[in-house]
């Protein structure tokens, strides 16, 4: 190739990679702004917040009142942060639940019917929408489960949680 | 049991299974941002300035250095441009320091491995 060649090649090529970026960066904006905008956009924190969910669970016999020990529990907690996302059927940007961590604990009620779960610190240090505990006792005929959620930067220490067991030979 | 997941990319029916039958969702770590957004930019560079060398037989002359220059221009301009919007997209300084890494590298080396010719 000579060079007049070379220069038209080279034209050519540049113009095809900035028509590629630009068909990308298109095809990324086809419903409203782009990923990395969306990002930056939803529920920004203004500084860094760590949620660390102290929950107490007590557990007693429905009938009688007594407290069982023993009692296996499976607890879930999942941390979710804001992300903006665009809802084709209303044609509006929809902040959707964004799952970004999880964390499981096994806990076992003590004599007094209690189960303690300390979570580690889970850190929120760009957007933070919500924090779900699920919380079951793992009983093969009946399952005793709560579901807890916390928005909005809540507090979410210490919290107690009571299941009223139907009967204790259930369990 | 127990599933793995990235994050933002669970799939609802996992979830309605682990929490029905008591099985642990692990999230994977989150690539980072610059990964997920930067480094196509700068793999889209190398992709361009390897073809300018390639076309140019790795000889660096005048016209190499005019057009490499011109492509490297066009990437950072295609980025700048967005800041006002002139082209669509979202300006991100960590884009430019991968372009600039992207086109700086197979430069570094086709300007070593080679002199400079006033016409290839």
């Amino acid at each position: 190739m000579n060079q007049p060649v070379k220069s038209v090649a080279s034209f050519v090529v540049i113009l095809m990679f900035l028509l590629f970026g630009l068909a990308s960066e298109l095809q990324d904006q086809a419903f409203g702004p782009g990923n990395k905008y969306k990002e930056e956009l939803c529920g920004e924190l203004a500084s860094v917040i760590t949620y660390e969910p102290n929950i107490t669970i007590n557990i007693f016999d429905h009938k009688n009142k007594e407290p069982l020990e023993g009692v296996k529990f499976l607890v879930n907690i999942y941390y979710y942060k804001g992300n903006i996302k665009f809802d084709s059927a209303s044609e509006m940007m929809v902040c959707e639940k964004k799952l970004s961590g999880s964390s499981t604990f096994y806990p076992i009620s003590d004599e007094n019917g209690l189960a303690i779960v300390r979570s580690n610190p889970y850190l929120f240090n760009l957007r933070m929408d919500m924090v779900k505990v699920l919380i079951y006792i793992t009983d093969s005929q009946e399952i005793f489960g709560k579901q807890i959620f916390f928005r909005n930067h809540q507090n979410t220490s210490d919290i107690e949680v009571t299941f009223a067991v139907l009967e204790q030979g259930l369990l | 049991m127990q599933f793995y997941v990235q994050p933002g990319r669970e799939i609802e029916i996992i979830k309605i299974i682990s929490e029905q039958f008591y099985l642990p969702v692990f999230i994977l770590p989150d690539m980072p941002n610059i990964l997920k957004y930067s480094l196509s930019d700068g793999l889209w560079m190398l992709a361009l300035s390897m073809t300018i060398i390639l076309i140019w037989e790795f000889k660096a002359c005048r016209s190499f250095y005019v057009m490499y220059s011109l492509s490297l221009l066009a990437a950072l301009g295609f980025e700048i441009f967005q800041i006002n919007q002139l082209i669509p997209g979202t300006f991100d300084p960590f884009d430019c320091i991968a372009i600039l890494i992207g086109g700086g590298i197979p430069f570094y080396f086709t300007y070593k491995s080679s002199s400079y010719e006033p016409t290839c």
